[in-house]
């Protein structure tokens, strides 16, 4: 015995009926001929039993179909069919996933040859591409929102150059894919803020865990509102930290907002025309030395109002700070330093800062006519805070005199004054206000649900 | 791109009559080479791949048109009118039977015969209709045909791209008789065997052949029994035949049933 490649016949049948593969051989039309114990086992049916049995019919529906439309006709066609996965099915049990290959008997040749089927157990192999077809279809997916997003998508690398990005991003800049690939962003991409305006944002990145957000203008006049990012993902063989940059274009919202402002001011500038008009058909109209005092009294009021609007100007007509608001009212007084303002922040909402803002100075040229603020050493009280209570948050507002003279209620029927201070302001917050006189001056206590709960 | 090179057609043979062989689901025009090449004497023998399948134009595989059966139809009638061709016969396997079936509703006087191979106008059991599958059956199938690509387009790509076919390429490209894209795959699979055209069948006026398998896990016997009643001028040859492709596994039984067909007198 030299030849080295041989086997004994015993061997041979030994290592095929044992093997850990299973072997079938079937006829030309895929019935049974011999199978071996593994094929059997998987089979879940004794050897005789699939002797003469259609290698199809083991296989469960979507196997059986493809058997018959696809590993068949290869076969038929072209001899062989390879690595085929598909499930057997036995009598009983869970299908198992096998890996299929399949040829010419090697002893036939012709028409009437018979084909060999090498199967192998494919749990494993199964189950893994299972999750790689899961993996793959989740990543397309992403992908594919990546590709729709209205916003401008880039990778870079860490020089800043270009590596992928997305339809929007090349139909933002409109720059075409030839020369896009592989080219710094800075020259795909100028920003009015500097020719290299990667690196300084690259470095406030690098300062924090979190992406690093900046809002910019390009060249052409562009708005926009930037993302910048690690990536952190692998097999890309890099070592080097590679870059998301997300580019969303704001130039409408920029432009709108801009539109806003100049509206804004327009609106401003013809209130306080309008306020001077106003001042000045007053100081034409009262002219006579009786009405002096009214006419100076209206002009001060006006003035309240509009330094009430300034407020509001400032804050874009949103609101206005109930501490400001107190403060002027202090330094219209005059004396400021005998006003004891204190309270939390509050915002005020717009319609009621002109009616507080004129309560306010009504109070305040009551207190220097006849209260507090008459004599020295009287002092205001302005103080607010905000209460819990079962039917939620309560705003008050109390204005308290201390060290004036006895005030006695006016006999005079309620002026302008005392009307805003009792009813105006009330109908504007929804809530309640009392004013008293006392001892040693005014006391005014306004009560209402807190607006900003 | 005509619809010659679009589909791939081949061309052999000269006789007056032409035969038209349209392949089912899964391989390619090769599957009719064990049963056309038995025609070439007499007839003008064409043959094509579906848009979609084997050596076709892939990109021209529209995921809407083709979405219906009726798309593939038009086919069939595009590469007889592309070569002119009189009344021609048909022969369609599987889901290419019905497609041909569709074609000649559509156009009743475009096809001289239809030879329906394993056909099946609705593979779902409904009520009496026994089509072979239950519901539940029919989705995993659909999927099967794309579990079983994965990495297609990486392997396959350059063949399809129109390299030379030799070396290394070639074996790709015989591997790919019965493969193409997998979302194609598995859209031409929802297609065939989501489709119901069961109500189109007594629409075909033409002269029709249906060759049955005894045992087909496909296309069971009832079905073609059911064929054969639907269409008015429809006969029915149930051959001893196990499988969905009898022109592959039983070329010679396939041909004397066409040939016997053909003699009864071709107008």
């Amino acid at each position: 015995m030299t030849d080295k490649k041989a086997i004994s016949t015993t061997d041979a049948q030994l290592l095929i009926e044992e093997a850990q593969n299973g072997v079938v051989v079937t006829d030309r039309n895929a019935n049974i001929t011999y199978c071996n114990k593994r094929f059997a086992i998987w089979a879940g049916r004794p050897q005789e039993e699939l002797l003469g049995l259609r290698l199809a019919k083991l296989l469960d529906v979507p196997g059986r179909v493809y058997f018959e439309t696809h590993i068949l006709p290869m076969l038929l066609l072209q001899g062989y069919a390879r690595e085929i996965l598909c499930r057997l099915k036995g009598e009983t049990g869970d299908p198992v996933p096998i890996l299929l290959n399949a040829a010419t008997h090697p002893a036939d040749t012709g028409d009437d040859s018979r084909f060999v089927f090498t199967i192998f157990d494919a749990t494993e192999r199964s189950m893994y591409e299972g999750n790689l077809r899961e993996a793959r279809k989740n990543a397309e997916e992403l992908a594919a929102i990546v590709r729709s997003a209205q916003v401008a998508i880039f990778r870079i690398d860490a020089a800043g150059h270009v590596k992928h990005w997305n339809a929007s991003a090349a139909q933002m800049f409109g720059f075409d894919v030839q020369s896009a690939k592989c080219a710094p962003i800075t020259e795909l991409i100028a920003l009015t803020t500097a020719d290299d305006w990667l690196t300084p944002n690259l470095q406030q990145l690098a300062a924090s865990d979190k992406p690093h957000y900046f809002d910019a203008e390009t060249r052409q006049g562009l708005h926009l509102t930037v993302s910048l990012a690690r990536i952190f993902d692998s097999g890309t063989g890099s070592r080097d930290t590679e870059y998301s940059l997300l580019m969303r274009d704001i130039t409408p919202r920029v432009q709108a907002e801009r539109q806003l402002q100049i509206a804004l001011q327009e609106l401003n500038h013809r209130v306080k025309n309008n306020l001077a008009v106003v001042s000045g058909i007053a100081r034409q109209t009262f002219r006579s030395p009786e009405s002096k005092d009214e006419t100076a009294r209206f002009m001060a009021r006006l003035q309240s109002l509009s330094q009430a609007h300034d407020l509001l100007v400032t804050n874009r007509w949103q609101s206005a700070d109930l501490r400001d608001l107190a403060q002027l009212t202090a330094q219209n007084s005059g004396i400021e330093a005998r006003f004891h303002i204190d309270g939390p922040k509050v915002e005020l909402p717009p319609q009621s800062v002109a009616m507080l803002a004129l309560a306010l100075f009504e109070l305040m040229t009551n207190a220097i006519k006849y209260g507090s603020l008459s004599q020295d050493g009287g002092v205001v009280h302005l103080t607010w805070r905000i209460e819990k209570s079962p039917e939620g948050p309560q705003f008050h507002l109390s204005w308290r005199e201390e060290g004036g003279p006895p005030v006695v209620q006016p006999a005079q029927k309620a002026g302008f004054g005392s009307q805003l201070i009792n009813r105006l302001v009330t109908a504007e917050l929804g809530g309640t206000a009392e004013l008293t006189f006392g001892e040693t001056g005014a006391l005014y206590k306004l009560t209402a649900p807190y607006w900003d709960a | 791109m005509s619809v010659l090179e679009r589909n791939n057609v081949t061309v052999i043979g000269s006789g007056a009559k032409a035969m038209v062989f349209a392949h089912g689901f899964g391989c390619d025009q090769s599957m009719w080479k064990y049963v056309a090449p038995a025609f070439e004497r007499d007839y003008t023998v064409v043959l094509y791949d579906l848009t979609g399948a084997g050596r076709s134009d892939l990109s021209a595989y529209d995921f809407d048109a083709y979405g219906d059966l009726v798309e593939h139809g038009r086919d069939l009638t595009r590469i007889c009118d592309a070569l002119e061709l009189d009344r021609p016969i048909v022969v369609g396997h599987s889901v290419s039977g019905i497609t041909a079936a569709l074609a000649a509703k559509a156009d009743p006087d475009r096809f001289d015969r239809l030879v329906m191979v394993s056909p099946s106008p609705c593979f779902l059991n409904d009520g009496d209709y026994q089509g072979g599958f239950d519901r539940d059956d029919l989705q995993p199938i659909v999927d099967f045909m794309q579990e079983n690509y994965l990495g297609w387009a990486e392997q396959l790509a350059p063949t399809i791209a129109g390299q030379q076919a030799d070396g290394a390429a070639a074996q790709m490209l015989t591997q790919s008789f019965c493969r193409t894209d997998p979302e194609i795959a598995r859209h031409f699979g929802r297609t065939t065997f989501m489709s119901d055209r069961r109500a189109d069948m007594k629409g075909v006026t033409t002269p029709t052949l249906i060759i049955q398998c005894s045992d087909d896990a496909i296309a069971p016997v009832s079905v073609g029994k059911w064929m054969q009643q639907a269409i008015p001028d429809a006969v029915l040859a149930e051959i001893d035949a196990v499988g969905h492709c009898p022109h592959m596994t039983t070329p010679d039984t396939v041909i004397a049933e066409i040939r016997s067909f053909l003699g009864a007198g071709t107008t």
